[in-house]
């Protein structure tokens, strides 16, 4: 949460309390509605800020306020009065964020206090572990999908069976209950960012102790994989660094006489492409010496006539790499065994591409888990569909030259006034919109022949929508 | 989306939550034109500013968010209203549907939720 939102949040924290205080003392006919008032929009505030007990607290003290004598929520209100002092005090939300542990306890109103659910977020040193972090934000996600499907329940409940605002309610029902089994299924996924912080870090930690200049760029770390995939990666990322700053980076006089820049360039990018999520580890070292490969080949007694293809899958060759891991060649492979391994008990495979003396890349292909794509909805002539959301940019204008993409089934829009482009060229558009990660359904006969459709997904009014990829 | 930026009316009595609002709406392309901190000063506003869409709070000093619904939708029936509320007030939100507020978005709102609300309000006719 921004630092001036928590400024915001103090400055008018302290003018409600005192409001609330004042309320409370005053013995006015109206006291009840005007502390109550100070205490609903001192919890919107602090729900909205991301202080869940705190929140929590002022909705116990709010409903409270209907009945309660002035004694006991002036205790109540004392707890938060002190939380903010201390969050005032200390420039830090800390104390808002840990508020029941802290600061109800000490004030007991006259309901025994609540159990804090979160306790685990309040734990400073447990919210820096980054997985359980994920994990419980996505669970916090879920709840609060959760929370909204029983207000609208209620609403629904009060509404006329049949009239336009019960259906209303009932279509958005039907979307809350698509996007909760969404948050589900993300609860097994797992981003690339952990395993990307490890690599740059192992990146790092190799370049100081070899003494190479390296520069090391992550991409799309925040693509999601099954979890799984990424705990089988996890232990084999720091040997894939490792081998590509010290097999594959040039020592500074080599890259100069190469004319090279001195500092190396080590890429750990992901993407979706089509069905798959595709992680490229790539260094612009000196590739592979396939001569020396080859002698190292016949030393160990395989084919002469192998191949460049032969030769480098040798790489893939748990015994090939591990016999002398000091070999500049041989030791490139070590770990990447494991990694194949990895990639194929999930359904996907590991290749290598490489240009001796410029680059060399180890590209590692997982099927997307579960069916769940980045969509983009767009409209084209008045038609809504989606496209598989893999790396599009908004233009007001085409950029000069672009190949104009079209979607074999419908007509182009000549009309559309805004251009998404990708790498391969630009497409036309009414009017479009990210939908972030969605659960896409296979097409049954015969709208699996579509051209380049792969999917459809129910949008928020239960419509559902084609799915295209044109990657 | 509509080629123009939309020009709408925030209605809230904290300010955290009006600026919060603001930032996430004009990040998206909408032209926030007034502020208002209780039902009279929107009524007020409306009729001065008559913005494509307005942004209601439930709970405010002086008129709810309910009734300054009702006063602006008599003025104007083709006012377009989405309102911002807490759980528990279930049956204002009802009170204020049934009264033609568009849609609602329940605190803490999420920026894919307020998106997501004014966006259906701006499309239906």
């Amino acid at each position: 949460m921004n630092a001036e939102y928590f400024t915001l949040f103090l400055e008018e924290a302290s003018e409600i309390l005192p409001e609330g205080a004042r309320a409370l003392q005053s013995g006015d006919a109206n006291w009840r509605d005007e502390f109550m008032r100070a205490a609903h929009t001192l919890k919107g505030m602090a729900a909205t800020m991301g202080y869940k007990e705190l929140g929590a607290w002022l909705h116990k003290i709010e409903t409270a306020a209907a009945e309660q004598p002035a004694a006991s929520l002036q205790k109540m209100w004392q707890a938060v009065e002190s939380a903010v002092g201390i969050a005032q005090a200390t420039r830090s939300p800390q104390r808002l964020v840990d508020f029941v542990a802290a600061d109800a306890a000490a004030a007991p109103g006259p309901e025994t206090v609540p159990t804090p659910a979160h306790q685990a977020t309040s734990d400073p040193a447990v919210a820096r572990s980054s997985a359980l972090r994920v994990a419980v934000d996505d669970l916090d996600q879920l709840l609060d999908t959760v929370g909204e499907l029983r207000t609208r329940l209620r609403v629904l409940g009060q509404a006329e069976f049949g009239s336009p605002l019960w259906q209303r309610e009932w279509r958005a029902l039907r979307s809350l209950a698509a996007r909760q089994n969404r948050q589900a299924a993300m609860l097994r996924l797992s981003s690339l960012r952990d395993l990307a912080r490890l690599f740059r870090q192992a990146v790092n930690e190799a370049a100081e102790q070899l003494d190479k200049p390296v520069h090391c760029v992550i991409r799309g770390d925040g693509i999601r994989i099954a979890r799984e995939v990424v705990e089988q990666l996890r232990p084999l990322i720091p040997h894939i660094a490792r081998n590509a700053v010290a097999h594959g980076i040039e020592p500074v006089e080599t890259r100069r006489a190469r004319n090279k820049p001195e500092t190396g360039m080590i890429e750990f990018a992901a993407e979706q492409r089509g069905g798959n999520v595709l992680l490229v580890i790539r260094d612009d070292g000196g590739g592979i010496d396939l001569a020396r490969l080859r002698e190292k080949a016949l030393a160990s007694g395989k084919p002469a006539d192998l191949d460049e293809t032969g030769l480098v899958e040798l790489l893939f060759e748990p015994g090939f790499s591990t016999k002398d891991t000091t070999d500049s060649v041989a030791g490139r492979g070590v770990g990447m065994d494991a990694v194949r391994a990895a990639a194929r008990a999930a359904g996907g495979d590991v290749t290598v591409r490489h240009q001796q003396g410029h680059f060399f890349e180890l590209r590692v292909e997982i099927p997307a888990p579960l069916s769940m794509f980045h969509l983009r909805e767009i409209e084209i002539g008045g038609r809504r569909l989606a496209i598989i959301d893999d790396g599009w940019t908004e233009r007001d204008a085409p950029p000069e030259g672009a190949n104009e993409l079209t979607i074999a089934s419908i007509p182009p829009d000549h009309n559309g006034r805004i251009w998404l482009e990708h790498r391969r060229g630009v497409l036309r558009v009414n009017a479009q919109w990210p939908l972030g990660a969605i659960h896409v359904h296979p097409l049954t006969p015969p709208l699996d022949r579509l051209d380049g459709a792969v999917g459809f997904y129910l949008s928020d009014d239960g419509t559902p929508r084609i799915v295209y990829d044109l990657s | 989306m509509t080629n123009h930026s939309p020009r709408v009316l925030i209605v809230d009595d904290a300010r955290l939550l009006r600026q919060m609002l603001k930032d996430l709406l004009a990040t998206d392309g909408f032209d926030v034109v007034g502020e208002a901190a209780n039902g009279e000063e929107a009524v007020q506003l409306y009729h001065e500013l008559k913005p494509d869409l307005v942004t209601m709070d439930v709970m405010m000093p002086r008129m709810n968010g309910v009734e300054a619904t009702r006063a602006i939708l008599s003025e104007d029936r083709n006012a377009r209203i989405v309102m911002v509320s807490s759980v528990g007030q279930e049956s204002l939100i009802a009170e204020a549907l049934e009264a033609g507020a568009r849609a609602y978005v329940l605190k803490p709102f999420s920026r894919d939720d307020v998106l997501a609300a004014t966006r259906r309000s701006l499309e239906d006719r």
